[in-house]
């Protein structure tokens, strides 16, 4: 079996053990009955006393074949109203960049739990759409009302 | 602490520390000193035994052999005195030997946190071969004085794990060692089913189970499965049909799970075997059926779940791998067991009944809930390999719990239905499955808000419209019950948004099928709104799926009168709003006026041609008529007043034109129009967004939105060599554009407007390039306002400003991909070499090390066109590179690397992935982080 393969067993083992509370993640059924373990469908609930608090974002992380030399890709499905967010819904975060923070040893849970800490702690350094951002930087009580709305549109169950 | 200071002690001064050591070891033992001075003083012998470099082989037989002289003996005693270490451990007493067993495990832990990557280390880690043979007997010693001394036992076992953990990564291929750790299993084992030490042992074995699971041979899992069986059954079976909470039997049950999952293959594929599969299921599926619930008083069915997850992933893996063929010998007994798995768990993830739950607090709130997550998410596994009997058992379970109205059960089970949505929907076959439960009383029932059902099981039936929309949509007799539940839902508070979800979902996508329904509905949302759950969101989300249903009339005419019955509801609130302004009531104000456009917005988005609207290839004829027809009514005169009347609902503007909300749904109604191809209420003239943009300063909030609508608008009208042009509208947008690129002077004092100004000004190429070079230009021309301020961008801090300015500048200097005339060709050609020299300079200032590297390939696309298409490139970049401009201060970049990236880009030329290779390594080179800059 191959590193990654081996690695993301141990990812959906250690996950099924012990995940934080209202997190989603699981690899995605292949057309023969089987797991897909390089794609999950994974969901990360807006943080409690936050203005996310009662959201459940949806999101699609995809393992490359050279995770975890490499890391795996975060979307948004569908794109999230966010200033690190691109349009297309791929979440911009150094510890998902191959070229900054990522390193093999950073978990699934520390992904999806670094990406409901992004939800509230914008990273203006780093502004991935312009809609987002500009509200962000602009009318923060707009943007919050805003983020409110999109909470309601995404209610967790 | 002794050897802290990690130096090393030349060999004598290193006899003579151990023999203090050793001196005050035997002294504390035999004075009976407790044990933190013990552990203490055996662990800077540790410390001795890693960081001495005389070797030190027996260390263990060394401290018995102290014992035994009942003083610290040289080490030459070792070889001197030939008596076998069980005869000297034979004569050793019990606190004795518990001192040496702590010598052992601190041993093992020590070493397993040293590399042997040294001779020095992997000398010592070779002793530690030797040494197994003195630990293992020493613990087999104490496991035997279980009975009489049991804290003897227990100390074996701590070092027994130690020893294990040591050997996993040591010992991968070493037998013979790991032998000695072997051999200890069973007298180990027996402290499983004793009576004192039962507890450390449950917890030793379990966490080898867990984690080094290869270390038990066949015999031994065999030998574990029968203490399972004689020893732990009896226990767990009575503490769990007990509900017995005295926290041993969750040890049992933990030991249990951890044996099931190391030992899955045996569980799932030798289904008929007594000890190794049939006890284990027994005892698993015990530990889900009992009566408590997760979070509250049942501790344990939480933790079974990981061993369920683990048979149903080892059957899924093995059944979608093909490997033992279609139908391996055990999958019968594999369906039984889920089958039963399936079932306890619908009854354990049934909510409990309200005085129950009353007692709660938020922990076994939260706990109840998260299991139910995760028996949710095991049952889907289990469903992908039971497929549609488990989906009809959980339809019968609907409709038997419905019928007998078991609200609590038929809420478990529609929760099951909904997490499968996306499983079961992908087969076709289960249509006539579902089908039972859209045909049942059920959407009639919890319609019925007179009868007493708790809220979460209609939430459980709103969420399942929400969940299995697709397969209700291919049934439209299903519709009307369904949508007249969700519409009675809206006056719930609790339940008003997500059916306001479905009901938008619903409504838009079956706009055909609904039509009749439609004077229901607009009934139904009248009473909604004169209702509790009438707040902004759902009022809006319910009007856009009421539009989208007049969307689907025919003729056109027949869409005015409930049309304009949804705008005569945005009207009154246009006028409240308005009301309140006047009475100074502003926060009414901004919530009636900005829902008002809100709900205008959303109409618009209803009535928007669906994109999947299927086109018929046999009729051209009835499409053309539709075409007609559209066209022929919206440019009628009832066409025009209805978008007179949506138009004048935009006067709500003047008393909420201030806030971000209001000019953001004001751009979604102008928006909804823009994506039509045919004529229809919301295909307003373009002149509308005009005057809207027209009718903003700098100050409008969302001003950038304003104008990213105004730069739509020019793109649907540019984007294809045969989209009709509006040329005056282009102009007249331009022209406040060029007004607020002139008052922001540059690209800093407000990026997001600068930037929306700089798309829209590269949204005009090619078809309106004309209007951004007129012929007739002269000096302090509006062009060179509009080329300075994109200039400026492009080293601008702001990062969105600057990408559009880089694209604006790419399109520019590429050939323009529409015809152009004679003369403004020659306005561009004089454009581009007037400001040529200046945009290089521009983008050698980022790429000199003032970009931040995420910038450069941004920057790299107007230099590859540069490089592509000007020939003077080559002079412009050498200028740039020598100019005061160029900001690497520190003077990393000399002149020969500066001459080097110049002829490294030029022989790049037109290779896009090479110029950026060269720019990255210059870039980091003006940075400081590379020292020199490659060839």
């Amino acid at each position: 079996m191959s590193l990654t393969q081996t690695r993301l067993q141990e990812e959906r083992k250690a996950w099924r053990k012990d995940h934080p509370f209202g997190f989603v993640a699981r690899p995605v059924k292949t057309a023969n009955g089987g797991l897909d373990l390089k794609k999950w469908e994974c969901a990360v609930p807006g943080k409690e006393n936050t203005i996310w608090a009662g959201g459940l974002f949806k999101l699609e992380v995809t393992f490359p074949d050279e995770y975890p030399t490499k890391p795996p890709k975060c979307k948004f499905v569908p794109p999230l109203f966010h200033p690190n967010v691109y349009p297309s819904g791929t979440v911009c975060l150094s510890i998902l960049n191959e070229d900054e923070g990522w390193k093999p040893a950073i978990t699934v849970k520390e992904i999806l739990i670094g990406i409901q800490f992004l939800l509230n702690e914008v990273n203006p350094e780093s502004p991935a759409q312009a809609d987002a951002y500009n509200l962000y930087k602009k009318d923060r009580p707009a943007y919050e009302k805003k983020i409110r709305q999109v909470v309601k549109e995404n209610q967790a169950p | 602490m002794l050897f802290g200071c990690r130096s090393r002690l030349d060999p004598a001064n290193a006899q003579i520390v151990l023999s203090r050591l050793l001196h005050w070891l035997v002294r504390l033992t035999n004075q009976g000193d407790g044990a933190m001075v013990g552990k203490k003083l055996c662990s800077a012998i540790t410390a001795y035994y890693i960081q001495s470099t005389a070797p030190w082989e027996q260390p263990l037989r060394h401290i018995a052999l102290c014992f035994r002289h009942g003083e610290a003996v040289s080490p030459d005693a070792l070889q001197t005195d030939n008596t076998p270490f069980s005869v000297l451990l034979a004569s050793l007493s019990h606190p004795q030997i518990t001192t040496v067993l702590w010598l052992a495990a601190s041993l093992a832990e020590e070493m397993g946190r040293v590399d042997s990557n040294t001779a020095q280390t992997a000398r010592i880690h070779a002793q530690m071969e030797n040494i197994v043979r003195d630990a293992s007997e020493t613990m087999h010693r104490a496991l035997q004085l279980q009975t009489s001394t049991p804290e003897l036992a227990t100390e074996a076992l701590v070092t027994f794990q130690q020893w294990v953990d040591y050997a996993q990564p040591v010992w991968p291929r070493n037998p013979d060692a790991l032998q000695y750790l072997r051999n200890l299993i069973a007298p180990a084992a027996a402290c499983l089913s004793s009576t004192t030490v039962s507890q450390e042992a449950l917890d030793v074995f379990r966490d080898i189970l867990e984690s080094y699971t290869s270390f038990f041979r066949y015999e031994h899992i065999a030998m574990l499965a029968e203490i399972i069986y004689q020893y732990i059954n009896p226990p767990l079976q009575r503490a769990l049909q007990e509900q017995d909470s005295d926290g041993q039997h969750v040890l049992y049950g933990q030991f249990v799970i951890a044996f099931g999952c190391a030992n899955i293959q045996q569980v799932v594929e030798d289904p008929q075997n007594q000890l190794g599969s049939i006890n284990l299921v027994t005892l698993h599926t015990q530990m889900i059926s009992t009566p408590g619930y997760p979070g509250d008083d049942d501790q344990l069915s939480v933790q079974a779940i990981e061993f369920w997850n683990t048979y149903v992933e080892h059957v899924n893996d093995i059944i979608g791998s093909g490997d033992e063929g279609d139908n391996p010998p055990w999958q019968p007994a594999a369906q039984m067991t889920l089958q039963r798995v399936f079932e306890c768990l619908c009854r354990k993830i049934t909510t409990p009944p309200p005085d129950v739950a009353e007692e709660w607090g938020d922990d076994e709130h939260e706990g109840f809930k998260e299991f139910r997550l995760d028996a949710t998410d095991l049952l889907l596994s289990i469903y992908i390999f039971l497929e549609k009997p488990m989906l009809e058992e959980l339809v019968g379970l609907i409709c038997r719990s419905l019928q007998a109205k078991e609200w609590r059960v038929l809420e478990a089970a529609l929760f099951i239905l909904n997490r499968l949505a996306d499983n079961v929907l992908e087969e076709p076959g289960n249509g006539s499955v579902l089908e039972k439960v859209f045909q049942t009383t059920l959407f009639r029932e919890v319609a019925n808000f007179s009868l007493d059902i708790p809220s979460q099981t209609r939430r459980a039936a709103i969420d399942l419209l929400g969940s299995y929309g697709q397969y209700i949509e291919r049934h439209a007799e299903f519709l009307p019950d369904t949508l007249n539940f969700l519409f009675a839902s809206l006056e719930t508070t609790t339940l008003a948004a997500a059916a306001a979800r479905s009901i938008d979902s619903l409504c838009s996508t079956c706009r055909a099928e609904l039509t009749n329904e439609l004077p229901g509905f607009v009934a139904q949302y009248q009473r909604f709104l004169k209702s509790d759950g009438n707040d902004p969101y759902t009022k809006k989300m319910v009007i856009g799926a009421i539009a989208s249903i007049i969307q689907a009339m025919r003729p056109e005419s027949a869409k005015a009168e409930p049309l304009i019955a949804l705008i005569e509801q945005v009207e009154r609130d246009v006028e409240a709003a308005k009301k309140f302004a006047a009475a100074g009531e502003a926060e009414q104000e901004e919530e009636v006026g900005v829902n008002a456009l809100e709900c205008l917005a959303s109409i618009g988005r209803g009535m928007q041609v669906p994109d999947d609207v299927p086109i018929d290839l046999y009729s051209e004829e009835s499409g053309d008529a539709a075409a007609t027809d559209k066209s022929t009514y919206w440019q009628s005169a009832d066409g025009q007043a209805i978008q007179r009347r949506i138009m004048g609902c935009f006067s709500v503007l003047q008393v909420v034109g201030g806030y971000s909300a209001a000019i953001d749904a004001a751009c979604q109604v102008l928006k909804s129009g823009y994506t039509e191809t045919e004529p229809g209420p919301f295909v307003l003239p373009p002149s509308v967004t005009v005057s809207f943009v027209q009718q903003c300063s700098l100050t409008t909030p969302q001003l950038e939105m304003v104008l990213s609508t105004a730069c739509l608008l020019v793109t649907q009208h540019s984007h294809a060599p045969k989209a009709p042009r509006i040329e005056s509208e282009v102009r007249a947008i331009y022209a406040c554009v060029l007004n607020f690129m002139t008052a922001l002077r540059d690209s800093t004092h407000d990026p997001a407007v600068a930037n929306a100004c700089i798309e829209i000004v590269g949204r005009m190429m090619p078809y309106y390039t004309h209007v951004l070079f007129p012929t007739d230009s002269a000096p302090n021309n509006p062009t060179a306002t509009m080329l300075n301020f994109v200039l400026t961008a492009v080293i601008g801090p702001d990062q969105f400003p600057k990408r559009a300015a880089c694209d604006f500048w790419t399109k520019l200097i590429k050939p323009q991909t529409a015809a152009l005339t004679p003369q403004t060709r020659q306005s561009l050609e004089a454009a581009i070499e007037a400001y040529g020299a200046q945009l290089t300079e521009c983008i050698i200032v980022e790429i000199g090390g003032r970009g931040r590297r995420s910038e450069l390939d941004v920057v790299c696309n107007p230099l590859l066109a540069l490089l592509l298409h000007r020939g003077e490139t080559r002079r412009w970049l050498e200028r740039a590179l020598g100019s005061e401009s160029f900001p690497d201060t520190q003077g990393r970049a000399t002149d020969e690397e500066k001459g080097r990236f110049l002829r490294g880009v030029v022989a790049a030329g037109s290779d896009g992935r090479k110029v950026r290779e060269v720019v990255r390594v210059f870039w980091a080179l003006c940075r400081g982080t590379v020292v020199g800059f490659g060839s």
